[in-house]
């Protein structure tokens, strides 16, 4: 049924008026919905990704440093290196590659560090051994810490003593 | 207005299922995750468990003909082992470290003899340092002719510590493996006897019988005590004294045990603590059923008392 209005005694027709207004606000209101809809789905698949990602990183890093295992073959003192220095073999034991980064020598009496000895190329393959010449004025008798440090931030440590 | 309620509800329908299925992807990847994190776990626990049922032993070292090693491992665990390496350090000789690439795997209960896999020249008068190191990380150290450098509980005493000139003595020398290293010391042998008469007035002798007996242990593990004997026949004056000084072959210098013996006159045959033996009767080669009284008159004490022996041989 049409509806007229009135005006000045004339008489209008408002039929096709709000038909109009009606598709057009439906056009407005669909289209906000699936613009929000969209930016709300590529915003929580953004933020499900980058959750993913970290998660992923976090227990990756962990499950392999869990998975980390290096110990120490020998530790034997040398005086023709030329000069003294210390000869560390190590052998990754884990089931997976490592990388050594870096070598502390510690004074096991007062816990001051000696020398520090970093490397960039030490990756042992498991069941791979690395052995290094650590050039160092060892004195008869003294007590040195060893500890090895991996790119994964674990720390293998060891306690030898010099002839 | 009901054709518009329903394309929202279509809408929106899609976007619930949308999230829904979002949410269910993520929560799945997270259970993978943590399932995968738990197989490291179980992965890595298993690795620790086999590597605490690993026990292997050196049953033996000792030096062949031809000057080389040879040695036994016992495999004494429960799983399969691997040898990986073995190092050898000459004690006291710096620089002398050798590493012997090994990687044979023993099945347990079963045996690797060093002689096939090692080619090493040993010296029987020298110490060496030795470690086998095993696939899963397991370092077992082991001295041979040597203890390293740790001082041992060293003991020694005589018996008896007091005899008459012209009678034996035992020296007893006990070393007890009391190292914190854990390693068994093979090959366990005494230095030669020291013996000091330099007390003595005017002057008195030990002279050499036998030993040391055993000559020499082949493996004394941590926690376990050797003993070594040697006999010598002592003379001299009254109240002198002779030190025995025993050490180990290779060992700390300064790491040494002493006992005494002193010589004095014996009146009585009980004061003596040991069997009275006959100097003077020379043959024992006497038929039997005969009845002898000897008259001792050989190296008796200077006192009144004579030594009376009867021997009855009766068959």
């Amino acid at each position: 049924m049409s509806k007229t209005h009135l005006k000045n005694n004339k008489q209008y027709s408002l039929i096709n008026r709000r038909a109009l207004a009606n598709a057009v606000t439906s056009a407005i209101i669909l289209s906000a919905v699936s613009i929000m809809g969209v930016m709300m789905l590529a915003w929580s698949n953004s933020s499900l990704s980058t959750q993913k990602q970290e998660i992923e990183e976090v227990f990756s890093t962990q499950t392999n440093k869990i998975n980390e295992d290096l110990i120490f073959d020998n530790v034997w003192f040398s005086t023709t290196c030329p000069g003294n220095c210390v000869n560390v073999t190590m052998s990754n034991v884990g089931t997976i590659g490592l990388n050594v980064t870096e070598m502390k020598f510690i004074d096991g009496t007062t816990l001051a560090d000696l020398q520090i000895f970093s490397y960039t190329d030490a990756g042992i393959v498991p069941s791979g051994t690395f052995s290094t010449n650590a050039t160092y004025s060892w004195i008869s008798g003294e007590d040195i810490d060893i500890v090895v440090f991996t790119e994964r931030g674990n720390q293998f440590t060891t306690q030898v003593i010099a002839p | 207005m009901r054709t518009h309620r329903g394309l929202s509800a279509v809408v929106g329908t899609v976007f619930l299922v949308a999230v829904v299925i979002g949410a269910l992807s993520y929560v799945t990847y997270s259970m993978n995750i943590l399932g995968n994190f738990s197989e490291s776990l179980i992965t890595e626990e298993k690795r620790q468990k086999d590597k605490q049922g690993e026990a292997f032993e050196i049953t033996s070292v000792e030096i062949t003909p031809a000057s080389k090693l040879d040695g036994i491992i016992t495999n004494t665990g429960q799983i399969p082992l691997e040898i990986k390496s073995l190092w050898i350090e000459e004690v006291g000789a710096a620089n002398s470290v050798k590493k012997f690439d090994i990687g044979t795997t023993i099945a347990p209960g079963n045996q690797l003899d060093l002689i096939d896999s090692v080619d090493f020249d040993m010296d029987a008068a020298k110490g060496y340092a030795m470690k086998v190191v095993s696939g899963r990380g397991e370092v077992q150290t082991f001295y041979v002719n040597s203890v390293g450098s740790n001082s041992l509980y060293l003991t020694s005493r005589t018996i008896p510590e007091v005899v008459s000139t012209e009678f034996d003595t035992t020296v007893l020398f006990t070393v007890t493996n009391n190292s914190t290293n854990n390693a068994p010391i093979l090959n366990l042998t005494p230095d030669t006897l020291g013996v000091d008469v330099s007390t003595c007035t005017p002057s008195c002798t030990a002279t050499y019988v036998s030993g040391p007996t055993p000559s020499f242990y082949p493996s004394l593990k941590q926690g376990e005590t050797a003993t070594f004997a040697w006999v010598y026949t002592v003379a001299g004056a009254d109240a002198n004294k002779i030190t025995f000084t025993a050490s180990l072959l290779n060992g700390v210098p300064t790491n040494t045990a002493t006992s005494t013996v002193e010589v004095r006159d014996i009146v009585s045959a009980l004061e003596s603590g040991t069997a009275i033996e006959s100097q003077g009767l020379g043959s024992l080669s006497l038929d039997s059923h005969i009845l002898l009284f000897h008259q001792e008159t050989d190296r008796t004490p200077s006192t009144s008392y004579l030594l009376l022996l009867m021997v009855v041989i009766m068959v």
